[in-house]
């Protein structure tokens, strides 16, 4: 039978649609470029500024201006070079202010009027100077148009490699089996994506959340002043998902016979949910209230209201979360990709599922001593994952709760919360209930299941035994049962799901009498399925072991078996 | 080599047909699978391989692994080639509630894409292994 699947573009709709891409394309390339070349512009015209030679200058004027929210240190100076004098006002190439008052403030102390202070002339048009130099770290803005001229000029050369692979514009049929002709292809991919996770993490919580708490940490000795609030309210900052709030307050104090202005409130920045609990803090700090700073004596343009720390701080979880997922990711695809290939270079096939009677860790040959099975979960491990289940679930759900109880406290009742709710804090409180019955659990006696030596195939008949350590007669009633599964793993919307059907149910066990040991015979069919373990498709046979104790935890355990496809006769 | 399959598309697309010996497409685990397959192509290619693979298909989402490739040395545009190689001893050919195994056999060429495809059985019963669920089970998830 020989298949030959045509697949083209898809006619007059594919045309459409590969033209509409292209079209967007060129939009996103477009754009890159341009901001690359007024980016570059300004590290071409910054870095010049390297070249140019040293000179003094005095000040005659400063001021701070507040634009559009921004406020910006405007100065002017002048200079003699040459004898000839000149006047100028740039501080350094590219400066055009910041959203935090401090740093005009900062700027203010550090070029006071009628000070001399150095500066830099380019020698070849003297009329041009800077009282600083090009600041690098703002080149980092170049990064920006540079996705979009990867996204845009990536994906234009993508499309073009795509219609050539069709062997000069024919239509190519993909193979089946693309995706596995190269062993571990893929897994770059993933590490980066897995990467980028973690860099969106750290990029979000080391300038928000990290270096804002080693400062508040740091501003234990910091110096108290008396300060005046000239303005407060609480900041509005519309966005796609709903706006968010932040607490905008202006205060003036004096450090070392200097005046200085700050925006800060506390060591916080940016604008997060929940306007209640920044329109509380603007209430406290209404304009003219006579309050006290906390000023940095290392740097007095820096100063806060509150050195607290406030619920917000509890969104710095996200970007943790972000980076132990990324690292985390990053770190199981490599261990995956590693443990493949030395299995591929081991000769041993994908599908093989790992555990005893894996080929790689010692074929059993028939005749061989008996073989422990391995539990497929330890008392610690059954409760090492209670508490975690307990502590991230209820943790999240906490959260709610905590809101829900400050709305109760305040007689605000939010009726459709406290329905939503309900489930959550059910499933919330079996996960907790559940942590000492797997502590109960782990005092129960442990079973020890041994199977012969000989491969376990299809056909096959083995004899299995078992017995307990601890108090096995405790036991009322034994159970044991082996079962093949399928299990098949697959997205639906962004969820992952797993579904599960038993295709084989073999009751070894099923007794009231003599429960702390024994032995039973397992007959696996003849025309059943071996062990296999895909990606995303397994078959798994395991022996279940079920022992009821009168009014304590049962003992439940489930020991994985690998059936091996039966031996080829030489 | 005016019999290759083309669904009925003009030339010059590329074609490709997979013969086994004797017709067979049921395999017992270890036997050898021999056979010859031709290909035509619109342009000369980089190379040709045949490929043995088994993938998934059902409810989970596909997986595939390529046990055994043989690439055909100095492929011409126009070819003919034969082949011949043991099977592995499984995984075997099934088909349950939720998860179906094919083995298949695939001719690929680059540029072109695959040229032919053809599906086979490996199990030891000569027959793809049906996993029924005990009585009065339903699936769980």
């Amino acid at each position: 039978m020989t298949r030959l699947q045509p697949r083209g573009g898809g006619g007059e709709r594919g045309f459409v649609r590969s033209a509409f891409a292209v079209l967007l394309l060129l939009v996103a390339l477009a754009v890159g470029l341009l901001g690359v070349y007024g980016i570059g512009r300004d590290i071409w015209r910054g870095t010049r500024t390297y070249g140019w030679q040293a000179a003094e200058c005095t000040i005659l004027d400063t001021g701070e201006v507040e634009d559009s929210g921004d406020y910006r240190f405007e100065v002017a100076y002048t200079w003699r070079w040459r004898g000839s004098t000149y006047r100028g006002d740039r501080l350094r190439p590219s400066y055009s202010g910041s959203s935090d008052v401090s740093d005009a403030y900062r700027l203010a102390a550090r070029y006071p009027v009628g000070a001399t202070v150095g500066c830099w002339v380019d020698p070849a048009a003297p009329e041009d100077a800077t009282l600083e130099r090009y600041r690098f770290r703002d080149a980092f803005w170049l990064l920006v148009p540079l996705v979009f001229v990867a996204i845009g000029g990536g994906g234009l050369v993508m499309m073009v490699r795509l219609r050539r692979g069709g062997g000069g514009g024919e239509p190519a049929v993909p193979p089946v089996t693309a995706a596995d002709a190269k062993p571990g292809k893929g897994t770059g991919c993933l590490v980066a994506f897995f990467l980028l996770f973690a860099a969106a993490g750290l990029g979000i919580g080391v300038p928000f959340f990290l270096l804002p708490a080693l400062e508040a940490w740091q501003s234990r000795d910091w110096a108290e002043v008396p300060a005046t609030v000239l303005s407060s309210e609480v900041g509005v900052h519309s966005g796609d998902d709903g706006s968010t709030f932040s607490v905008d307050v202006l205060y003036r104090y004096r450090y070392d016979g200097r005046e200085y202005r700050s925006g800060r409130y506390d060591f916080l920045t940016g604008s997060s949910s929940g306007y209640e609990s920044k329109a509380a803090i603007v209430e406290r700090y209404p304009p003219g209230t006579e309050t006290v700073a906390f000023v940095n004596p290392e740097d007095p343009a820096s100063a806060v209201l509150s050195r607290d720390f406030r619920g917000d701080w509890l969104i710095a979880l996200v970007p943790l979360l972000f980076t132990v997922v990324g690292v985390g990711g990053a770190t199981i695809t490599l261990v995956a990709a590693r443990r493949l290939k030395q299995r591929r270079e081991a000769g041993i096939e994908a599908w093989r599922p790992t555990g005893p009677g894996e080929p790689e860790s010692g074929e059993l040959a028939a005749g061989a001593g008996p073989r422990r099975l391995e539990a497929k979960w330890s008392p610690l491990g059954k409760m090492a994952l209670a508490i975690f289940l307990a502590l991230f679930w209820d943790g999240i759900v906490g959260l709610f709760v905590w809101q829900w109880w400050k709305g109760f406290a305040a007689g605000q009742t939010d009726g459709c919360l406290t329905l939503f709710l309900i489930p959550f804090v059910l499933i919330g409180l079996l996960l907790l209930v559940n942590v000492p019955y797997q502590l109960l659990a782990s005092f129960n006696p442990r079973p020890v299941l041994t199977l012969p030596g000989d491969r376990l195939e299809p056909g096959a008949t083995v004899t299995v035994a078992w017995s307990f350590r601890g108090s096995a007669g405790r036991i009322r009633r034994l159970e044991i049962v082996c079962r093949g599964k399928e299990a098949a793993t697959y997205r639906r919307g962004t969820d992952t799901r797993t579904d599960t059907e038993t295709f084989a149910e073999i009751v070894l066990v099923d007794t009231a009498m003599e429960t702390a040991r024994g032995s039973a015979e397992l007959h696996l069919p003849e025309g059943t399925m071996h062990s296999f373990d895909a990606p995303h498709n397994k078959i798994q046979w395991s022996l279940s072991l079920h022992g009821t104790i009168d009014r304590w935890p049962d003992v439940n355990d489930e020991f994985p078996l690998n059936v091996q496809p039966r031996r080829i006769e030489a | 080599m005016n019999d290759l399959e083309t669904n009925g598309l003009p030339a010059p697309l590329a074609a490709g047909a997979i013969e086994i010996a004797d017709g067979q497409h049921a395999f017992a685990p270890g036997e050898r699978l021999a056979g010859s397959v031709r290909w035509r192509l619109p342009d000369d290619p980089a190379w040709v391989a045949l490929r043995l693979y088994w993938r998934t298909e059902g409810k989970g989402t596909q997986d595939v692994d390529v046990v055994t490739e043989e690439r055909f040395e100095a492929p011409g545009r126009d070819d003919r080639r034969p082949f011949d190689f043991p099977l592995p001893e499984g995984p075997y050919s099934f088909s349950g509630k939720l998860i179906t195994l094919v083995w298949g056999l695939e001719l690929v060429a680059e540029p072109g894409g695959a040229v032919a495809q053809t599906d086979l059985v490996i199990s030891p019963t000569g027959a793809e292994l049906r996993l029924a669920p005990p009585e009065g089970r339903d699936g769980e998830s």
